[in-house]
């Protein structure tokens, strides 16, 4: 392929062979695309931002929506030449109107600076900006993952601290805004490794699986680079599984990990420098989703907030405050098998991979 | 009768082993429900969310060529 800035996107089959010639997402965008993270919508439409370097790396940031077949619907600029905050490695979370009070779809930004807060950018189905949120700026919110909670009516962001081996999950309210109630869970990454850029999340069932980088101690890493690591917690914060995928030599590593999940299969895609890789995991569905399936449906292919599915055909919550502790019958009933944060969604005939251009290098 | 068999016939006959009790179709029954349900259940219970891992697999496209590039999305 070649280097460009725009998004690619090919069509693959289920068993994840290309189908067809790549396509640019966003055709003669004025200014050259470097860093991009992309969302699927309840609705099966897409949302995606990109950074720019305008002045300084990534000083600058664009939001695009896709309807489900990936053409583009709209756009807007977010910052062009902002001199303080930054736009790439941003996490986004589209949950389309998943509620009355959900200000539509968010991103973040973050700063390379000193700031305390940056802000996160709330936009309409129109690509206008509906409102933004200060977000705590430390620990870092790049390479994070953010899920929309639909019992909770409100956003997990799942991060890692420098120098530690814990997950964090904190909860945010509608409008991101910040909830007393974290959870710092261990990870079981070897001692004396940091768990790094836990930047995709999906909640399967009861269940919540992270895959992130772990670094060795004692190891100069090049980039965001580290080994491959998937962790299973429970809706009650527990850990429950660590595996390790992949591991590398010589401060080498994978980057920019992600996950979709399609019944009990789910997909790990990293790049290894820019080599793109694929694992194949498989899931115990019965256990992920608390019960045994009744065999008139296939659990996990529809998925909730990035699964294409009517929100209004949604089993409804049973109205009680859910609680982490809350019984896994309960949550198993109001969210389903979700794959919230991932691009799951329109299960087999909406199989994408983009790939950014080859000199579309992350910058920090 | 229908099927050519005598009332006799028809009686089960259960297979024994010399020196061992006979044992009625009732407890035959419960045992095969007990180990049923035993079976049916230790799956989910003992395995782990994560079943399998498979090995990394590079990318191609529809020519065979493996792809390069970042920010890879399925």
């Amino acid at each position: 392929m070649t280097g460009g800035d725009t998004y690619n996107v090919m069509e693959m089959d289920d068993e994840f062979n290309v189908t067809s010639s790549r396509r640019r997402l966003v055709e003669d965008w004025p200014q050259r695309l470097v860093d991009h993270q992309i969302a699927a919508c309840p609705d099966g439409t897409w949302l995606h931002v990109a950074s720019a370097n305008v002045t300084v790396p990534n000083d600058s940031a664009y939001l695009f929506r896709y309807d489900a077949d990936l053409n583009l619907v709209c756009s807007a600029t977010i910052a062009e030449s902002d001199p303080v905050l930054r736009y790439n490695d941003a996490p986004l979370v589209c949950t389309g109107g998943a509620t009355a009070d959900d200000p539509m779809d968010g991103t973040a930004t973050h700063s390379e600076g000193d700031l305390e807060r940056t802000p996160f950018l709330f936009f309409d189905e129109n690509c206008e900006p509906s409102a933004q949120e200060p977000h705590p700026a430390n620990p870092s919110v790049t390479g994070t993952s953010i899920l929309w909670d639909e019992e909770r009516g409100g956003f997990w962001q799942i991060r890692t601290t420098p120098d530690d081996f814990p997950v964090l999950f904190q909860l945010y309210g509608p409008w991101m805004e910040p909830v007393d109630e974290s959870y710092s869970v261990d990870t079981l990454v070897p001692e004396g490794y940091t768990t790094h850029w836990p930047q995709a999340a999906v909640q399967v069932g009861d269940y919540y699986i992270v895959a992130h980088l772990a670094r060795a101690p004692g190891v100069i890493y090049n980039s965001d680079k580290g080994d491959l690591w998937l962790q299973v917690f429970d809706r009650g914060f527990n850990h429950v599984q660590a595996v390790e995928v992949a591991t590398f030599a010589d401060g080498g590593g994978a980057q920019r990990p992600w996950l979709t999940a399609r019944g009990d299969q789910l997909v790990l895609v990293y790049d290894d420098d820019l080599w793109p890789h694929r694992v194949d995991v498989t899931l115990n569905l019965d256990l992920l989703m608390g019960e045994e399936p009744d065999g008139t449906d296939e659990p996990g292919l529809d998925t909730g907030p990035a699964g294409g599915e009517d929100p209004a055909e949604e089993e409804p919550a049973d109205g009680s405050p859910a609680t982490p502790a809350a019984s896994p019958e309960s949550r198993s009933e109001a969210s389903g098998c979700n794959t919230a944060g991932g691009p799951g969604g329109r299960a087999l005939a909406g199989l994408m991979f983009g790939l950014m251009g080859l000199w579309g290098r992350r910058r920090r | 009768m229908p099927l050519g068999f005598s009332e006799e016939e028809n009686m089960p006959n259960y297979p024994t082993i010399r020196g061992l009790p006979k044992l009625s179709a009732a407890t035959v029954a419960r045992a095969a429900l007990i180990l049923g349900l035993a079976l049916a259940a230790a799956p989910a219970l003992a395995a782990d969310p994560i079943a399998s891992v498979g090995a990394p697999i590079g990318i191609r496209d529809a020519s065979g060529l493996e792809l390069s590039g970042n920010w890879a999305r399925i």
